[in-house]
């Protein structure tokens, strides 16, 4: 015999798929009806969760600073460079320690193919013999699989990698790559506003997450400029106008954001904007704040100057220092 | 039903998930992108404040990334666990404020974020079965939003919740039970 309550759910279920009313449920179980009938009126004036959203700025900053949580910064150190090499060193070391089993299987057969190039080509900075296949690394990365959001977001990865090895070079005085290696970073920070611009075009109806990519653009320029400027009251006399150069892409890119989130309908307002240190510091360094220069000139990222494509970067494992895996640092909590 | 079943979990989702799970911060933000505006709906349900529901919304992510390690995938989709996080978080909020109950904090929040206006559906019965199913048990209150209004099935609710599908159908046939004293209750006290 069935239990009432199997008999209330089965009811409510015929009802709600349309297969039948309360009529003919209460003649199916007519000893039930006095049970059955108010429960059943009750259970089908429950409705779905009205439809109320979120702010589209809750959304953004909320992301934002759940990234921020995610890629969660160390403590400050003295020099820029460090603190900024141990933020990155810290994410992908742990990506590194959840797919070591992978990175290792990896590793071993790129060594027998001759991947040890591509390998060893990750810790390579602008001027170095490698780095061209560094950068052809990035641009398979480029073409994997990924909508232009997906790939906004590589771009930005690889803006972040630039001023990385920006901090790197002027840590090791090497004055004279510092040119190269602020124009890659603004070729990649172009690459990524292309790719959202793309994503703008094709996903008008499908929500904000084009938003999101954006919204993450104008808070890494700001990371950027910070940590650019600290570079910048380091290094050299000779050293100052690359830095100074890479600072101005900062700003331009960190403008362009803002302005299309703006467009997109996002109030700004409520997002974080250029610091006034930051930004009286800048206009005395650049004589002044660029404005918004418009569009790039190359929207289009064509191929990589020099390529020599190697595998994808994300599953090189890193230098031995950083391929231990310490024990996973994000598995605390399981099903709440 | 329109919402909350299993199918409705893409291919792309779960390609999203499995690299979540191997903590990419990036899939996770498309997650969060795919889910947020359902988890926030979930919790201002419940709390009312739009504040609080921000604040809860905020939580329940950065939960859900701090346990993503050990999420596997089960009878039930993705957005069915952010809900469970969900759930258990405002279950928290209101014990941490022992002194009051749900519907003292509902009158001090006024109904102001989760108004008649922002919610153009919520009639005034809508409203009177809101304050009731906030008076009814945790367990209870799961079930019936789960499984009313995010339009779960059971054996989901059942997998979520850690118990078999049978005893989803008596919490539920509680549930009404009490529902039904509190609004008659209500009916007449007003």
């Amino acid at each position: 015999m069935k239990k009432f309550e199997d008999i209330l759910a089965e009811c409510i279920d015929d009802i709600r798929a349309g297969e039948a009313n309360i009529e003919d449920c209460l003649a199916r179980y007519p000893s039930l009806r006095e049970r059955l009938e108010p429960l059943l009126e009750l259970a089908l004036g429950i409705r779905e969760t009205p439809d109320v959203r979120p702010s589209s700025v809750f959304k953004v900053k909320a992301r934002v600073q759940l990234m921020e949580h995610i890629h969660e910064r160390q403590a400050v150190t003295k020099w820029p460079w460090s603190r900024y090499n141990r933020q990155t060193k810290q994410i992908t070391l742990r990506r590194r320690s959840s797919m070591v089993s992978v990175i290792v299987a990896i590793v071993l057969v790129l060594s027998a193919v001759g991947g040890g190039t591509a390998y060893a080509s990750q810790w390579s900075l602008p001027g170095d013999a490698l780095y061209s296949i560094k950068l052809g690394t990035e641009q398979v990365r480029m073409a994997l699989p990924g909508d232009d959001a997906a790939r906004a977001e590589r771009a930005l990865g690889f803006a972040d990698r630039r001023v990385e090895e920006i901090v790197d070079l002027a840590a090791q005085g090497r004055v004279h790559d510092l040119g190269l290696a602020a124009e890659k970073y603004e070729n990649a920070l172009n690459m990524t506003m292309t790719r959202i611009q793309t994503a703008s075009a094709a996903r008008l109806a499908a929500g904000n997450v084009t938003g999101n990519v954006t919204a993450r653009v104008a808070e890494a320029t700001l990371k950027h400029l910070e940590v650019l400027l600290e570079v910048f009251e380091q290094v050299p006399e000779d050293a100052k106008p690359a830095i100074a150069r890479a600072m101005e892409r900062s700003v331009t890119g960190h403008h362009r954001a803002m302005e299309a989130l703006e467009e997109a309908g996002v109030d700004v307002s409520q997002l974080p904007g250029i610091p006034a240190r930051v930004r009286e510091r800048l206009e005395n360094i650049l004589g002044g704040i660029p404005p918004w220069a418009g569009p790039p000139d190359d929207v289009t990222p064509g191929p990589p100057d020099d390529v020599t494509p190697g595998p994808p970067d994300d599953v090189t494992p890193g230098p031995p220092d950083h391929v231990t895996p310490g024990p996973p640092d994000h598995v605390t909590p399981g099903k709440p | 039903m329109t919402k909350g079943v299993s199918e409705r979990q893409t291919a792309d989702e779960i390609i999203l998930i499995d690299r979540a799970v191997g903590h990419d911060a990036d899939a996770f933000g498309q997650l969060y992108d795919m889910h947020v505006d359902r988890v926030y709906r979930y919790i201002i349900y419940r709390v009312g404040s739009e504040a609080d529901a921000e604040d809860l919304t905020q939580q329940v992510f950065l939960k859900a990334w701090q346990g993503i390690g050990r999420y596997r995938r089960r009878a039930s989709p993705f957005v069915a666990w952010l809900l469970t996080i969900s759930h258990n978080l405002v279950v928290d909020f209101y014990r941490t404020r022992k002194d009051r109950t749900y519907l003292e904090i509902e009158a001090l929040a006024g109904d102001a974020a989760y108004n008649p206006e922002r919610a153009a559906e919520a009639s005034l019965d809508q409203a009177r079965l809101r304050r009731g199913i906030l008076q009814l048990r945790g367990d209870e209150q799961q079930v019936v939003t789960m499984r009313f209004m995010e339009g779960f099935e059971y054996s989901e609710i059942a997998s979520e919740m850690n118990k078999k599908e049978g005893n989803i159908r008596v919490i539920l046939h509680r549930a009404l039970l009490k529902l039904r004293a509190i609004l008659e209750n209500e009916g007449v006290e007003s």
